[in-house]
């Protein structure tokens, strides 16, 4: 038994508005082994960003952390001092975040933003520069020396992708978070960035935690899924099962509501609206929108629990969930 | 970017233009004989006739404008009678004091701004933020005459730390004596820019790739200078474009509470003395180089910003 | 944020703990404030028997004290009356200045945004003319021709301030003219006339009245430094920027006669602003 990359255990972050407390995450746990493509799923606002950040603290206030633990290379990194984390982001753990346009100082040139980035940095220019040269040709950046001066705006969004992909592999981390690294690009430019991805991956030997709503991105690239609604993690499954047998009402919604290339399936979405953050009382979550909901699913606190050997699940109906489903 | 700079000056002209003619207009304001006022006491039949043909007063307006004009163009700005010299020959200096004053009150005022935007954006809604905010809050309400009185009073008079009044001989005597003077022009200014700094900060602390820059596992002080402020910066280049108009004006006013030899002092003094054609020469150089500065500011602000630059 | 709500915010949150309102702290402490000092003003021959010009030559130059809380000037005169009738003036003279910018400056805006061509040629370059030449200095130089006196200060004032309404208000008008119902207006045959003023005018004024508070300042520092430099009103009226001017003679021995005047100034300005800001507060969130 191998130790994970990454493990996260019962991460809990509140962020306090004028009209109440919004529970953004409300315990999360998860591990991620080296080497392995790990997702996250779920809609807007279900907390899958927001865990992100709260694994290397990168938070804005007035998000805060208010329980949990984050283990990585034997520490808690929740407790470390800023100047520790500042040792651990970037080298041990790197995050990228959605959007290419906004992820870029717009006022700094390519090669200087690369060129921070690099551990042990030559302290001769000319050396420098061909690293950052060398970075730009395996992330696929053609004519990489004439887009040492460039900035931001001059790149495309794929391009601009790949320049933060470089940085990652200046660093060389052991687990990448990777924020919807493909939502914000052309559909023909996605299958490049994974692709881009896997082979980073394959190089470092890194572990890779991968944000997404996108169910079609998850069913190319990814060992593990796990589905978040409403600041939790609803259900865990290796692919390929959670494709054939969802064990929640959630997951199952959210497969029927993807459009299947044969149009074998009509297109059925989740009825209802997400909750409201801030009135999150007891029981399920999801229950006002489920089809399964039942009134034991409205009272105390439901557990993740295991359905099935690797299976984990939140709805206390999973074993009925998805017999229907025919994938 | 040449093609850009020459628009620019382009675009300049026909409002240069304008400026001259709506300054030309401005002396017929006076109520009377424009000559005869000027002359004052010394005024005689003969003298006051004399003035009238030299400037073409006897003539249709557009002739007079034309004589005006071509005035300009050779440099014959006319002679100051309160100093009987020849306009030109005084300009150079005064300007340079003047120069020397709004240059010095503008880097103080990024002195000031930029450190309590800094902290203001920082500590955001807490406590250090609402005290700066409401101390740099109070000059947009107080008039800068009456701050530079107290400034004066304060360390001039009763310290005794700081020369009350004049310019002084040589370059560090010159930055002795125009410190109060600058600070005082320098507050308004000041609170301007912290305002619009801090806005600028706090949304860039906020932006994406000032959390990829501290997920690249940058230290914080990196973020802070590399990245922050450099992008935070930008406003200030276009703010001072925009409110130079204001700080001009104000050294009008503060060059004549602390006795400083510079353009706006003449002007005042020879507002009060009736000096009616040095005051119409004042006004149009201030104009000019108003309009000069604004677009030296507009040329010079895509050397900060690269998503401005062209080509 | 704008400065009023600030030092509101600041006052708020150094003070106990406050009441809930319907309206933003700004407005009712600027209000207060302002309310304190016109009615101050209005009620002085009645509090303050004496005469703001009554000279006493037994009493000059006197710190402040109980009989002058403010102390006297080089002519035995009591300040603090002198800086409450000065009040009158300098609030008198700031709300006069601003009716015509205000009105002209939002008409010629509007009208140059709704009609465009020629006419909006015509307001924008003598918008641009005008701005080339430092405010400050334009005014001066207008009242310099002019010659000194409170009607001079208003013409002077009103004849470069306008630009900054027209500018706003033009603004809010080339946004207003796009939307729908405009077209729907002009479908149904109204004529340009109707439209602008009954229709596009109120929805595009609201930048402008609350910009209105924060001219009201502006101006009321204009004319005191006018004042100050000799251009305004003549002695021995106790106009602010005036007193200021005439107390730095003694600013070493009798501080007091040169510094009061400034913060009843600052007083009346931070009213006007907070009034202003608190206003822009309120018709922002309307608008929402």
């Amino acid at each position: 038994m191998t130790e994970p990359a990454l493990a996260v255990e019962n991460l809990r972050l509140e962020i306090p508005t004028p009209r109440g407390v919004v529970h953004a995450v409300r315990g999360v746990s998860f591990s991620v082994m080296p080497g392995e493509t790990f997702a996250l799923v779920g809609e807007s606002g279900s907390g899958k960003t927001m865990t992100c950040r709260a694994i290397l603290k990168l938070l804005h206030p007035p998000a805060r952390i208010t329980g949990g633990a984050v283990r990585f290379e034997g520490r808690d990194l929740l407790r470390l001092s800023e100047r520790e984390l500042e040792g651990v982001r970037g080298r041990g753990i790197a995050m990228v975040f959605q959007d290419p346009m906004t992820a870029l100082n717009p006022v700094l040139t390519i090669e200087r933003q690369i060129g921070e980035a690099l551990t042990d940095a030559p302290r001769d220019r000319g050396e420098r520069r061909r690293r950052i040269v060398t970075l730009l040709r395996q992330v696929g950046i053609p004519d990489a020396e004439r887009r040492l001066g460039a900035y931001p705006h001059q790149l495309s969004g794929g391009q601009r992708q790949r320049v933060m992909l470089a940085v990652v592999l200046a660093r060389r981390p052991a687990v990448l978070l990777a924020d919807e690294p493909t939502t914000a690009l052309d559909v023909t430019i996605q299958a490049q960035i994974l692709r881009l991805l896997a082979s980073l991956q394959q190089q470092l030997g890194m572990a890779l935690v991968l944000v997404t709503h996108d169910l079609g991105v998850v069913r190319q690239v990814v060992h593990r899924v796990a589905v978040m609604y409403a600041g939790q993690i609803v259900e865990t499954a290796p692919t390929a099962e959670l494709f054939a047998r969802p064990r929640h009402p959630y997951t199952e919604g959210l497969i029927a509501s993807v459009p299947s290339m044969d149009r074998s399936r009509p297109l059925v979405p989740i009825r209802g609206a997400p909750p409201d953050f801030i009135g999150l009382g007891d029981g399920c979550a999801f229950a006002p929108r489920c089809p399964l909901a039942a009134p034991e699913c409205l009272r105390g606190e439901i557990a993740l629990r295991e359905v099935a050997p690797d299976r984990l699940s939140r709805c206390l109906k999973a074993e009925i969930v998805g017999a229907r489903v025919a994938v | 970017m040449l093609r850009y700079a020459l628009g620019r000056v382009g675009q300049m002209v026909p409002i240069a233009l304008l400026v001259t003619v709506l300054i030309f207009l401005l002396i017929k304001l006076v109520p009377g004989d424009p000559a005869s006022a000027i002359l004052g006491d010394r005024a005689t039949d003969a003298s006051v006739a004399a003035l009238r043909h030299q400037w073409g007063l006897d003539r249709p307006i557009w002739e007079q404008y034309a004589v005006y004009m071509r005035n300009l163009a050779t440099g014959n700005l006319g002679q100051s009678l309160r100093y009987q010299t020849p306009v030109t020959s005084m300009l150079p200096r005064r300007t340079s004091v003047t120069f020397f004053l709004i240059v010095y009150s503008l880097l103080l005022s990024v002195l000031i701004a930029v450190p309590l935007a800094l902290v203001a954006a920082l500590y955001r809604n807490r406590w250090p933020d609402q005290v700066i905010r409401a101390f740099m809050a109070l000059p947009l309400a107080s008039p800068p005459f009456w701050i530079g009185i107290l400034l004066l009073i304060v360390f001039a008079l009763k310290l005794r730390w700081l020369p009350a009044e004049g310019y002084g001989e040589g370059f560090a005597d010159h930055l002795q004596h125009l410190f109060l003077p600058a600070l005082t022009l320098s507050y308004a200014f000041a609170s301007v820019l912290s305002r619009n700094l801090r806005s600028s900060l706090i949304d860039v602390l906020t932006t994406t790739y000032v959390d990829f820059a501290r997920a690249k596992g940058l230290r914080g002080r990196t973020v802070l200078f590399g990245h922050v402020l450099r992008a935070a910066m930008l406003p200030i280049v276009t703010l001072v474009g925009v409110r130079l108009s204001y700080a001009i004006g104000g050294s009008v006013v503060i060059e004549t509470v602390f006795a400083i030899p510079g353009l706006g002092s003449w002007m005042v003094d020879s507002i009060l003395s009736r000096d009616y054609v040095v005051v119409q020469t004042l006004t149009l150089m201030f104009a000019l180089g108003t309009m000069l500065i604004n677009l030296t500011t507009d040329l010079v602000y895509p050397l900060f910003d690269p998503r401005v630059r062209v080509g | 944020m704008s400065a009023g709500v600030e030092t509101a915010a600041a006052v708020a949150t150094l003070g106990a703990a406050r009441p809930r309102l319907r309206l933003p702290l700004g407005i009712v402490a600027g209000g207060l404030m302002l309310l304190a000092l016109t009615g101050a003003t209005a009620l002085a021959p009645v509090l303050l028997p004496t005469d703001p010009n009554a000279q006493d030559l037994n009493a000059m130059l006197q710190p402040p004290s109980a009989a002058h809380p403010f102390g006297t000037d080089n002519y035995g005169r009591d300040v603090l009356t002198r800086v409450l009738y000065g009040a009158g003036i300098d609030l008198r003279i700031g709300v006069l200045a601003v009716v015509f910018p205000f009105i002209f400056g939002s008409l010629a805006g509007a009208v140059a945004g709704y009609a465009g061509g020629w006419a909006d040629t015509l307001v924008m370059r003598a918008v641009d003319v005008i701005t080339a030449v430092p405010f400050m200095v334009l005014v001066i130089a207008i009242v310099a021709f002019l010659g000194p006196g409170e009607t001079n200060i208003l013409v002077a004032i009103g004849a470069v301030d306008w630009i900054i309404f027209a500018r706003l208000v033009r603004g809010e008008v080339l946004r207003e003219k796009h939307l729908e119902y405009v077209a729907a207006l002009r479908a149904f045959g109204f004529g340009r006339g109707r439209i602008i003023f009954r229709h596009i005018l109120p929805n595009a004024i609201a930048p402008a009245v609350t910009f209105l508070a924060s001219d009201i300042v502006l101006v009321i520092l204009t004319a005191s430094a006018l004042g100050f430099l000799g251009l305004g009103l003549r002695p021995p009226a106790p106009e602010w920027g005036l007193m200021i001017a005439e107390g730095r003679t003694f600013m070493y021995t009798a501080w007091w006669v040169a510094t009061m005047p400034g913060f009843a100034c600052m007083f009346a300005g931070i009213g006007f602003i907070l009034v202003g800001d608190g206003l822009a507060d309120l018709l922002r969130v309307r608008g929402q």
